[in-house]
């Protein structure tokens, strides 16, 4: 009952997030940078699409308040509001500011059915910081920066408090900008439609079809290189010291587009730009169109920057177009655009050493996702809303460990399933914003055997499973081969035991291997809840090796190192590492004597 | 320089045995160190087919599962580094009397004078090592100011050619922490030559031994380093070459012996380098012929 509920509901939800999608509430911006009083101002005019229901409210959201440091009272940014206007001529006084929402009440209901116009005179005071939203260095970073309609979810104004790790949640919208600032500087961002200078001033118009924000950084110093991809221009803004990075940015970005393309679906838009050292402080952002790298570092492992931007890149489809609500599910867009990373980066490194591969000693990147993950696993679920996590519980449970749920999750699908279930999953939910119910109920249809797998239980797993082969043991059948007269020939069967051990257990089906020295295998899918197991067959050849999840499916199994047991052992892994390690230490002595 | 490199590999021979001593404890204290290791780690990798790749590359997944397997893994190798390194620091100190008189009297090796000559100047031994560490953070100071020198890459690359240029800088700051090292022997040398002497005058009288034969002192110092560095990128190499191409036990074992093969080059290197020197180490500074 609740069930057929929570499918109706969502369904007309879903029609109704489709039907709105087809006519966007436009915006339109004039704005004024002030570099002097580190200011930008100006008006937005949105044009609203006739609403469902009587409105005797609008709400907006303000979104830098949301970076004043309580702690900090000289970092003072917030959204000024200097007046408010209906139709072009009702002046709307009767509003209250309360952190990131602006309320207004209407003295005259907006009936259901009509459109309206909204203008609203704001000033925006820039605090001087690193990050999303603040000038440094002469660079002025600048995200949600002006008034926006609050989203506009299930007939109502959805009004979020923002806690630290919160990101703006958005409609989509057709915006339109005409932004004027000093002309030593240049303003960078995608859908730029024109520049004109005169006075020491320039003038840029923007233009976005179907867009979440408007985000841009503006400064000076910075050039653009604008490459093509399939159809699709990418451009890399960059300051001379970092154009050593302009050529992998551009391929990373280029890779990634079409390998989401083979994932998912095909990027919608015709342009993505990349603004490196777009964000001042460690990390990289998405922007709709657009992504910020950090300044990068000729260093070592800068599979670090470039699995950072393949990431943000990805974001590009879980956020800027199937734009799920951060605030609440954060595991909607980071949990699965990490997974998605972790897969791209095994492609685009050959599956070998995807973040390091450097003299002989590799390490994929689903190995940290591993040892990050499971170090807070049973902390928190991944399907928290973002208030409750702190920065470092975010990365580790909502990335990480989030990451290996969705791996599982699409390992147990198996790979053509799960191929089809994201391409189904970004048609249907693409310029809309979906909920964890909505990819429960439709990850499900997809799933083998469904009737035995909990996804919502899954989701929020706070257990980690773990598979492992105890045993393996075998006997011998001697035979006396009577069919043929002229020749007795004995012939041995094995009479084989698997012992199998399951902690933890999911009660989902997992595979069983046993591998034999004739290079034939025998797979068994079992189903059983924790405890200790035996496998028992005969067979005609010697069994080699038992496995158990022998394609890693199960993510979050805590040991793959217990997933296997080789009759003959490995003869040499534990001696090498001892030889490397004895090596390394000689050498410290080595160094510390001088002998 | 040809005397002083002639001496060394003189000297070296006469004590060879000094030199398999010398190896044989860096061997048994690593050992010490690592076989914990091997223990805790041999039963999660030898049955584990998800290990076997470490047969042909350092894979940090293995390594990670590992430590995540057996969470004090990394704590237990961390400590008993720790505890190693102060005992192979004060073995150091012990034995350099040792064979410093051993040199500097052209000696052939034999543990009970070996070990009655430690003994005799492990005192004065601890105190040039205090008095290095403070020279050592000098040049290390300066080294970290050449560092900055290093232009990031001339190939305006990412990624590995970076990491050449990094490369470059490390062994930049190393070449400066070379002279101090050879210092160091010379003071010891005086130690063992001129025992009642205060550690004040033995500096003033290093410094000048020093500065007089300060070409002379590196060029050996380099003809003995600059084979060994050769032989030791040979060595990865082939440790590389013979471990990634079979993955077998056979490239464990071959490994195996490379590795240690270079470890006790090393030690020949030092040795042989700190023999060599002994024929600048008078007072006057003038260099000696062999008997
Ligand atoms: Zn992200």
């Amino acid at each position: 009952m609740e069930h057929l509920r929570t499918i109706s509901l969502s369904f007309l939800i879903f029609i109704l997030c489709v039907s709105s999608s087809f006519a966007l509430d436009k915006i339109e911006i004039e704005a004024t940078l002030d570099s002097d009083s580190q200011v930008i101002s100006g008006f937005v005019i949105i044009d609203f699409e006739p609403k469902p229901v009587d409105l005797s409210a609008l709400n907006f959201r303000l979104m830098p308040y949301h970076y004043n440091d309580e702690d900090d009272t000289t970092i003072n940014s917030s959204i000024e509001i200097d007046s408010i206007y209906l139709n072009n001529e009702t002046a709307l006084v009767d509003y209250n500011i309360d952190e990131t929402n602006l309320n207004v009440k209407l003295n005259d209901v907006i009936n259901s059915g009509d459109s309206f116009r909204v203008q609203i005179y704001f000033r925006t005071i820039i605090p001087e910081v690193m990050g999303r939203f603040g000038l440094w260095e002469n660079q002025y970073s600048l995200e949600s920066w002006f008034p926006i309609p609050a989203p506009w979810r299930n007939n109502d104004w959805l009004i979020h408090s923002y806690a630290q790790m919160s990101e703006p949640v958005s409609d989509f919208f057709k915006i339109s900008a005409t932004t004027s600032f000093p002309d030593s500087m240049i303003l960078m961002s995608p859908g730029i439609v024109s520049n004109e200078s005169t006075g020491g001033i320039t003038t840029t118009q923007l233009s976005a079809g179907k867009t979440l924000d408007l985000s841009f950084v503006i400064a000076s110093g910075f050039q653009l290189h604008e490459t093509t991809c399939d159809d699709i221009n990418i451009g890399v803004y960059y300051r001379d010291v970092h154009q050593f990075a302009v050529d992998v940015t551009e391929q990373v970005a280029c890779d990634v587009l079409r390998l989401m393309e083979r994932e998912v679906g095909k990027y919608p838009f015709e342009q993505l730009v990349v603004v490196i050292g777009g964000l001042n402080v460690g990390g990289q952002l998405e922007h709709p169109r657009m992504v910020w790298t950090w300044p990068p570092e000729r260093w070592l492992f800068t599979r670090n920057y470039e699995s950072a931007l393949t990431h943000e890149v990805i974001h590009q489809w879980f956020f800027g177009i199937v734009a799920t609500d951060q605030v609440l599910d954060p595991w909607m867009d980071e949990s699965i655009t990490e997974y998605f990373t972790t897969k791209l980066n095994h492609e685009l490194a050959d599956g070998r050493g995807d973040i390091a591969n450097v003299f002989g000693l590799t390490a994929d990147y689903i190995s940290s996702s591993r040892q990050l993950g499971f170090s807070t696993f049973d902390l928190y679920p991944i399907t928290e809303g973002t208030g409750i996590y702190t920065s470092r519980q975010y990365g580790t449970v909502v990335y990480k460990k989030g990451s290996l749920i969705i791996g599982t999750i699409c390992g147990i699908m198996g790979d053509s399933a799960s191929s089809l279930f994201w391409h189904e999953y970004y048609e249907r939910f693409k310029f809309t914003h979906p909920v964890e119910q909505d990819f429960i109920q439709l990850a499900d249809q997809y799933m083998p055997r469904s009737e035995l797998i909990d996804l919502s239980h899954l989701l929020n797993l706070m257990n980690t499973i773990d598979y492992s082969i105890t045993d393996l043991s075998m006997g011998f059948i001697e035979t006396i081969d009577s069919a043929s007269d002229d020749k007795t020939r004995d012939e041995i069967i094995f009479k084989i035991n698997i012992d199998y051990r399951i902690k933890n257990s999911l009660g989902y089906p997992v595979l069983l291997r046993a591998e034999f020295d004739d290079g034939s295998f025998i797979d068994t899918t079992i189903v059983a809840t924790s405890g200790d197991y035996t496998w028992e067959f005969n067979y005609k050849s010697r069994p080699v090796a038992a496995l158990i999840d022998p394609e890693f499916v199960y993510q979050v199994d805590r040991n793959w190192l217990n997933n296997s047991y080789l009759v003959n052992g490995n003869s040499g892994s534990g001696p090498r590492l001892f030889s490397g390690m004895l090596f390394l230490i000689e050498s410290i002595f080595s160094t510390v004597w001088g002998l | 320089m040809g005397i002083a490199i002639k001496t060394g590999l003189w000297l070296l021979r006469r004590n060879l045995t000094l030199v398999y001593f010398i190896y044989a404890t860096k061997l048994i204290l690593a050992a010490i160190v690592v076989l914990p290791l091997l223990i805790i780690s041999s039963n999660q990798l030898e049955q584990s087919k998800f290990a076997t790749i470490l047969m042909s590359e350092w894979s940090m997944n293995v390594v990670s599962e590992l430590i995540m397997a057996r969470q004090n893994v990394f704590s237990i190798l961390l400590i008993s580094i720790l505890i190693m390194t102060v005992v192979a620091i004060a073995f150091r100190q012990f034995v350099a009397g040792g064979i410093y008189s051993g040199f500097a009297n052209k000696l052939i090796f034999s543990a009970p004078q070996f070990f009655s000559d430690s003994a005799k100047h492990f005192a004065e031994n601890i105190r040039i090592t205090m008095l290095m560490g403070v020279i050592y953070a000098v040049l290390f100071i300066i080294a970290l100011i050449a560092g900055i020198f290093v232009p990031d890459g001339p190939f305006r690359q990412f990624g590995q050619w970076s990491l050449a240029s990094e490369m470059i800088r490390g062994a930049l700051m190393y070449f400066f922490l070379i002279p101090g090292s050879i210092f160091s022997d010379i003071m010891r040398y005086r130690a063992v030559a001129d025992p009642e002497t205060s550690t004040g005058v033995r500096f003033r009288q290093s410094l000048d031994i020093f500065k007089a034969n300060f070409v002379k002192l590196l060029s050996v110092y380099y003809v003995w380093f600059l084979p060994f560095i050769l032989f030791w990128l040979l060595i990865e190499w082939l440790a590389l070459s013979v471990t990634q191409s079979s993955g077998s036990t056979f490239g464990v074992v071959i490994e195996f012996m490379l590795f240690q093969s270079c470890s006790f080059g090393r030690t020949v290197q030092s040795l042989g380098a700190i023999a060599s020197i002994s024929v600048m180490t008078r007072k006057d500074g003038v260099e000696i012929e062999k008997q």
